[in-house]
């Protein structure tokens, strides 16, 4: 049992943070032009991720090749290096970087318009430098803001979140410490809407109290929708202006 | 990138007269532009990132651990590099040879004795190279990477006593200060043959002509092995003579302090 | 682990600015450097009460409720300082708890985070009360905590070079030096007090501003009422404030502890080990740690070895040389033979004959090389160890009494150093500093433990409390629970605030479906109606909580319908609430001979709870269909309302039984209840069920005087195991169905297999002496060999052989599924597979648990997060296990204490039974008043000299003082001994004194 205070009496959290309180969320997008057709760098907290869409373009294999609508490939890499202790292994394959890649994909083909772009594949890669938990919200942020770089049709933005509970106390946007401490959800919610594209339980949460802890975590979701969009915006002035010197 | 059979034959005729004329308008001993950041990945214990000018991108992590040196094989080494590049697989015949060349001029030239911490206890030094994108072989890049982010790379302060030969301690460390790894690190850069002109720091378009390519060591302000020869294309291909090796290595004793310099100035 | 803080702060919003904390975590040699985020902000309020900004500041938490301000607006003010509020310092808190405990000081007191942190780190127990001050202080002594760190104004940066202590004393310096400038209009001072004198220096700083810093001391000598506190300051390393203490001079030391790269290095490698520490109850210089890597425990042997430590502590031991090795002690000796004479002032009394490693009187030393030689003869050498690091102190308050030899009378005045003898007698005196000291004699008194420095002999501790006079009922009893750490204190208002408003009125709703009684409580319809069930309760006389009731009935099929009712307590007490809380503390109800010590307040208990006759009253039912052999068909479990027909004693319920005139329903089913049972019981007696004994008695209180006059060893009725057999199927019934539901965090309770090395002496004196041994090879075969130990010109042989088995057993422990693998859920006593209790929630909370899991089990309501997570059942567990423990302990002092006070009015001659001989003495069981004594040689003969023990046939040989020929006594003999009652005259403790007839 960590002795630490997760959530102080007074209402504060380890790093300092209150209850709803979202960490540092900074983001870019365009960060790779020469290489990709849409890119982003996110840092949620202290994760670090680089997202990179190439495509729609020709599949180099006839297999992956759709005549009604796009084929969409996510490769997820988790550098060795992302957490604290470097982790020996090159994952590549292992069973959990492969259920991200799933869930990834299935979270954003409902997503994207894919019936536009038959015969061709969206190809995704992700490039996680550091961790720091709720890595999964954290990798559908970012490849939401490189989707939308590319100029890929989506309905509309998916932003993840995650959500704990910590004895009662529901805690938005978790960082490592918090993480395996509590038993959380993620959640990827329809722009501003409140409909769901993803909810990824994988602790024992009650379903009592689930209802609350969906609110919570569909308010922050649209906050992060929010501060995407001011980013989004950012860089398109800023390219307007280059483009009218 | 596919030239054309007279695209290649044109840049082949200009980079082979006297004088040279390189495509992107450099003189033989000149690098593109490079954008590097150090000490951008906090949980590292050094990091650097560098793009080229051509859109090339490499990222290394430095990671240090504490390992018990004494059951370690003779040639067992406390530095270990890993190499990943982005869409290739890591048995790739290029990823196995960079990783192959790094192991060899890295794991020999880091001197044990600046990883040692007590007469037990070592640090042992991960190098995790990650190249995001390539045009062009990235040996020179990785180089470039590694150099700048072992030169920002801090380690922990060792407190307890450094003989621990009479009784068993483990290493207790400073709980915050982090001592700057001293080191000089070698670099290895890429020259190209193009009949009798020698070129450092090839573009793509260049590499796809060239008669024959070497790469070269710069350890300690001095060239050293390994130097290998390695070829960048099928067609232009062929044998060079031996005062083109002689020139090659000329052209990077010209240039190999400068970027020293300017490598380690960018802290 | 510590922090550090670089890199800048970056504004993320209006109030909110996040940096990162950078730092280096060792770990097993290892060392990660380990990145956090921190955020600053601009919404931590003062919380004084005078403030007018920061109401503007504040925001709510997830509840919706805003921060309580706590600072009272007209604070004390004290001389030359004024109205002023109190920052304190790491040292203050940790040195001096209970000083801020002391309800007449230490009020508006700010606690930095920077603080709360250190003293975690440091101590947690320390931490959990300092949490517990700020939680409860809200009208009275106002303790707050203020997150210092988290506060853009207060957070400091550390500078370079600069340690990490000094960042953090200059960061308690900058909240005291805000707190001064936040209420400067407001006319309130804030002081620092610091027991570091650098960090006091460092106000004095001009670049800190003019704070004002003190001393414990000083902040103590300015308050009106500093002589009723003074004594209770910390006693710590005393050689700045008396440099005449002759411990400055003295040559004695300790050998200093390792560093703990070494201990680390050490245990990693297999040369250091770790364990806790037990000090032998005979002979309080010696102790033994278990170790994985050891069959047997190994031995700690004399002062220099045991290095300061306590019994409980947490140590890490080195293995002396093999030539060191030895026996364990067949001696006894007792801190009270021990320096006896000691002048707290002048302990370096014998260091000038230390040449060896342990610092003893002659007499020891004979003693001790007696027991060498024979350590060398036998082939019982064990490793000796010494200790060279204590990681984790087990220290807490201590009762004991002042030892009146220890006090200067020349001293008419001011404080002098005197020695406290505790009441456990494995551990050492304690040298506190008094001004009190001649009127504190004669007194129990609770002190705590502050140091223990290398060079002082005795550790430094200071006077907490006085509990009244030695042997006063009041005294004693408060100091039987102190010693074990009951809670004692009334239940708290919030606590009492959970409790039913309509008190004693309360009642179950007579028409269950009626729509008023249901918007009430919902869940009433989940209740089944037993109340037309022939329910009665059998329990002991005189009992008003009574947990549990019965019903029995024929059915058509010729089956029986068996129920087993239980008060339904979790109606009550909610979860998350502070009764629950408070119950959880406690975790189980203590029995002492004139007084019951409550987990739950009375109301419930004895009330609402208790299932008493004629009323109805809600009950959690397990209803089985058991067939004539007892066989269970069919289980069901309902939470039900009852109407207990009759509350019987054992004995009423057995004259009812046998009396063939009653011929009604309700004794009808009290016979099948009976016939069941005895079915139940062979059959749990065939599976391999134990039966084993212990000494226990009970006290008859004369009812005018509640004097003690009788000890009556406590009788069995065949009613008692009725009760008892339904009470283990309803128990073992509920862990099936807990463990069904609750794979992981089920609550159960399981009793270990015992390891036959616990049986090795035993088995080596029945051998020995009898022929006999004890079978381990099952609990069947255990319990078939206790049955032949049968001395037939002995019936109590048998009986003997029960109890000093009972002492080799396991305990059996509360533990949540999760944490055992199925096969070692078995409760070896009892020999069934898996088990759990049930049935007395209102006295154990383990019931309490049970009772939700299973109200879950069966989908009555949701079960509580708190029972669904593994790491809080397995808090709750630890705690449950160690209030268990503790709660018989202090059952079996009280029963000391008292059988104490019957003998004191009637000496007399007992039959005994010698249960252990020792090299100089031995221990003798009165099975009249279960009590057991040591007799020492010197009281069985006059010559001690002429003694000789022989180990191997467990006999003591000595020269009897009438005849004047040899006596041989051997163990297992049958003694008779003078039992008298004496006031042992260092502990103060009255207990049985035997001697040999």
């Amino acid at each position: 049992m960590s002795r630490l205070e997760v959530y102080s009496p007074e209402g504060l959290r380890q790093d300092g943070r209150r209850w709803n309180e979202l960490r540092r969320f900074d983001c870019s997008i365009n960060t790779h032009a020469h290489t990709s057709d849409g890119s982003s760098y996110l840092e949620q907290g202290n994760n670090k991720v680089i997202t990179i869409v190439k495509g729609p373009q020709e599949p180099p294999l006839k297999s992956q090749l759709d005549q009604t609508k796009a084929t969409l490939n996510i490769s997820l890499n988790i550098t060795p290096f992302s957490k604290f202790e470097r982790s020996k292994t090159q994952h590549k394959n292992e069973k959990r970087i492969l259920e991200l890649q799933t869930i990834l994909i299935k979270t954003f083909k409902k997503n994207i318009l894919m019936h536009l772009y038959p015969r061709t594949l969206i190809d995704i890669q992700i490039h996680v430098l550091q961790q720091d938990g709720s890595l999964l919200s954290c990798l559908i942020n970012g490849i939401t803001l490189a989707l939308i770089d590319a100029g890929i049709a989506i309905y509309d933005f998916i932003s993840g979140i995650s959500i704990g509970l910590f004895n009662e106390t529901p805690l938005l946007d978790l960082n490592s410490q918090e993480e395996i401490v509590m038993s959380s959800v993620t959640l990827g919610v329809v722009g501003n809407s409140e409909k769901l594209s993803l909810l990824f339980i994988e602790d024992k949460l009650p379903l009592d109290i689930m209802e609350n802890v969906l609110a919570i975590g569909i308010a922050g979701a649209h906050r992060i929708k929010d501060l995407m969009d001011i980013e989004l915006k950012r860089h398109a002035k800023e390219r307007l202006l280059k483009q009218s010197k | 990138m596919s030239l054309s059979v007279t695209e290649k034959s044109y840049l082949y005729n200009s980079l082979s007269s006297s004088p040279s004329v390189r495509p992107d308008g450099r003189l033989d001993y000149q690098f593109r532009a490079i954008e590097i950041t150090t000490d951008f990945l906090t949980s590292s214990n050094g990091s650097s990132r560098i793009i080229a000018s051509d859109g090339s991108e490499c990222i290394v992590s430095i990671k240090s651990k504490v390992i018990d040196h004494t059951v370690l094989q003779p040639d067992d080494s406390l530095v270990e590099v890993t190499l990943d590049i982005s869409g290739q697989r890591d048995d790739s015949p290029m990823v196995e040879s960079i990783s192959s060349l790094l192991r060899e001029v890295y794991s020999k030239t880091i001197d044990k004795k600046s990883l040692t911490l007590t007469t037990k206890y070592s640090f042992k030094l991960y190098i995790d190279v990650l190249v995001i994108s390539t045009y062009s072989n990235p040996i020179s890049l990785i180089s470039m990477a590694i150099f700048s982010a072992l030169n920002s790379t801090y380690l922990p302060k060792l407190v307890s006593s450094f003989d621990d030969i009479e009784v068993e301690e483990l290493p207790t460390f400073h709980d915050y200060d982090m001592i700057k790894f001293d080191v000089n690190p070698p670099l290895i850069f890429l020259v190209i043959i193009v009949g009798n002109n020698v070129f450092i720091d090839p573009a793509l378009n260049e590499s796809e002509i060239a008669n024959n390519s070497l790469i070269i060591t710069w350890n300690d302000n001095k060239i050293s092995p390994p130097i290998r020869s390695l070829a960048l294309n099928d067609t232009y291909c062929e044998g060079f003579k031996p005062q083109l090796l002689q020139r090659s290595m000329e052209l990077v004793e010209k240039c190999a302090n400068g970027i020293t310099a300017m490598l380690q100035d960018d802290k | 682990m510590s922090q550090a803080i670089v890199s800048n702060r970056k504004r993320l919003s209006e109030g909110l600015a996040v940096t990162q904390k950078v730092f280096v975590r060792s770990r097993n040699g290892g060392a990660t450097k380990i990145v956090r985020e921190h955020y600053l902000r601009s919404d931590i309020p003062c919380s004084s009460k005078a403030c007018t900004k920061c109401l503007d500041i504040v925001v709510p938490n997830a509840k919706n409720e805003l921060p309580n301000f706590v600072l009272s607006e007209d604070p004390q003010s004290i001389e030359k300082i004024g109205k002023h509020y109190v920052v304190l310092d790491t040292n203050i808190v940790l040195q001096a708890i209970d000083l801020l405990e002391n309800p007449n000081c230490f009020f508006d007191v700010i606690i930095p985070q920077i603080v709360l942190d250190e003293v975690r780190n440091k101590s947690y127990p320390v931490y959990t009360r300092l949490r517990t001050l700020c939680r409860d202080s809200d009208e009275k002594k106002r303790f707050i905590i203020f997150h210092n760190e988290f506060n853009e104004n207060t957070f400091v940066e550390r500078l370079n070079n600069e340690s990490i202590n000094d960042r953090n004393d200059r960061a308690i310096r900058k909240t005291c030096e805000w707190y001064c400038k936040h209420l400067k209009k407001q006319n309130i001072n804030t002081i620092l007090v610091s027991n570091d004198r650098l960090n006091r220096d460092a106000t004095k700083n001009p670049v800190d501003s003019n704070i004002i810093a003190l001393s414990l001391l000083e902040y103590v000598d300015l308050l009106p009422n500093v002589d009723e506190i003074k004594d209770s300051i910390p006693n710590l390393e005393v050689s700045s404030i008396n440099v005449n203490d002759k411990e400055a001079k003295s040559e004695f030391t300790f050998p200093e502890y390792y560093s703990t790269s070494r201990i680390m290095g050490g245990i990693k490698n297999g040369v250091l080990y770790q364990g806790n520490i037990q000090i032998s109850e005979y002979n309080f210089l010696e102790g033994s740690v278990n170790l994985s890597t050891f069959s047997k425990p190994v031995l700690v042997v004399g002062q220099k070895n045991l290095n300061r430590a306590f019994n409980g502590d947490q140590v890490v031991v080195e293995l002396l040389p093999q030539s060191e090795w030895k026996a364990p002690s067949s001696i006894v000796m007792d801190a009270e033979h021990f320096n006896v004479n000691d002048n707290p002032d002048d302990d370096d009394d014998e260091s000038n004959e230390n040449n060896g490693n342990l610092i003893m009187s002659d007499k020891q030393r004979r003693l001790l090389a007696k027991d060498a030689i024979l350590a060398q003869k036998s082939n019982k050498i064990q490793p000796t160890a010494r200790i060279v690091a204590i990681p984790r102190r087990s220290w807490r308050q201590y009762v004991g009494q002042i030892a009146p030899n220890s006090i200067d009378t020349q001293v008419s005045s001011g404080s002098q150093n005197v020695f406290v003898l505790l009441m456990d007698k494995s551990l050492p005196k304690i040298r506190i500093r008094t001004r009190r000291a001649k009127e504190l004699v004669g007194r129990r008194i609770v002190i705590s433990v502050d140091s223990w420095p290398a060079n002082h002999k005795y550790p430094l501790g200071h006077f907490v409390r006085d509990l009244g006079e030695v042997e006063s009922v009041q005294a004693e009893t408060e100091s039987l629970l102190l010693e074990h750490d009951v809670e004692y204190r009334p239940f708290s208002k919030k606590v009492l605030d959970c409790l039913p408003s309509e008190g004693h009125e309360w009642k179950v709703p007579s028409d269950l479906t009626s729509s008023d009684a249901l918007a009430k409580d919902p869940q009433l319809a989940r209740r089944k109606d037993l109340r037309d069930k022939l329910i009665c309760s059998i329990d002991p006389p005189g009992c008003v909580d009574i947990d549990d009731a019965l019903h029995a009935k024929k059915l058509p099929n010729g089956n029986w319908e068996v129920g087993v009712h239980i008060a339904d307590v979790t109606h009550f007490v909610k979860p998350n609430t502070p009764l629950d809380a408070e119950g959880a503390s406690r975790g189980t109800s203590v029995y002492l001979v004139d007084k019951r010590i409550d987990m739950l307040p009375l109301l419930l208990g004895t009330d609402l709870c208790s299932l008493k006759p004629y009323v109805d009253r809600y009950a959690f039912s397990v209803l089985w269909e058991l067939d004539d052999n007892a066989n269970i068909v069919d289980v069901n479990f309902t939470k039900s309302v009852i109407r207990s027909r009759e509350a019987f004693s054992y004995e009423q319920a057995q004259i009812r039984i046998d009396d063939k005139s009653q011929t009604d329903e309700l004794t009808q089913g009290m016979r099948a209840l009976l016939k069941l049972s005895i079915k139940l019981k062979q059959k749990r007696l065939d599976a391999g069920a134990l039966n084993l004994a212990s000494p226990e008695v009970k006290v008859h209180m004369d009812s005018e005087t509640s004097d003690p006059n009788e000890v009556e060893i406590k009788k069995l009725l065949a009613t008692n195991s009725l009760v008892e057999e339904f009470m283990l199927l309803a128990n073992i019934s509920v862990a099936r169905k807990i463990f069904e539901s609750f794979p992981q965090t089920a609550m159960l309770r399981r009793h270990g297999v015992p390891p036959s090395t616990n049986f090795e002496t035993l088995n080596e004196m029945l051998h020995q002496r009898k022929q006999m041994t004890i079978s381990l090879e099952s609990s069947k075969a255990l319990a078939d060999s206790l049955d032949r130990c049968v001395d037939p010109k002995d019936p109590y042989f048998n009986t003997l052989i029960r109890i000093m088995s009972t002492r080799c057993m396991m305990a059996a422990q509360y533990f949540y599924s999760g944490a055992y693998s199925y096969s070692e859920f078995r409760h070896y006593g009892l020999a069934v597979d898996i088990y759990t209790h049930f049935t007395s929630p209102i006295r154990r909370y383990c019931d309490v648990v049970a009772h939700r899991q299973l109200a879950g089990a069966i989908g009555y309501e949701p079960l509580d997060l708190s029972h669904r997570d593994k790491n809080k059942m397995d808090m709750i567990c630890r705690n449950i296990n160690k209030r268990h423990r503790n709660a018989q302990f202090a059952g079996r002092a009280s029963i000391e204490y008292y059988v104490g006070q019957v003998m004191r009015n009637n000496e007399s001659v007992e039959t005994g039974y010698v249960i252990k001989v020792l090299n100089n003495g031995i221990v003798v069981l009165v099975p009249r008043f279960g009590v057991e004594g040591l007799i020492r040689i010197e009281n069985m003969t006059k010559d001690p000299d002429s003694s000789a023990f022989d180990e191997v046939e467990f006999k003591l040989t000595f020269t009897d003082n009438e005849t004047g020929k040899k006596r041989e006594v051997f163990v297992f003999d049958k003694v008779d001994v003078y039992v008298k009652s004496v006031l042992d005259p260092v502990t103060s403790k009255r207990k049985a004194a035997l001697l040999l007839k």
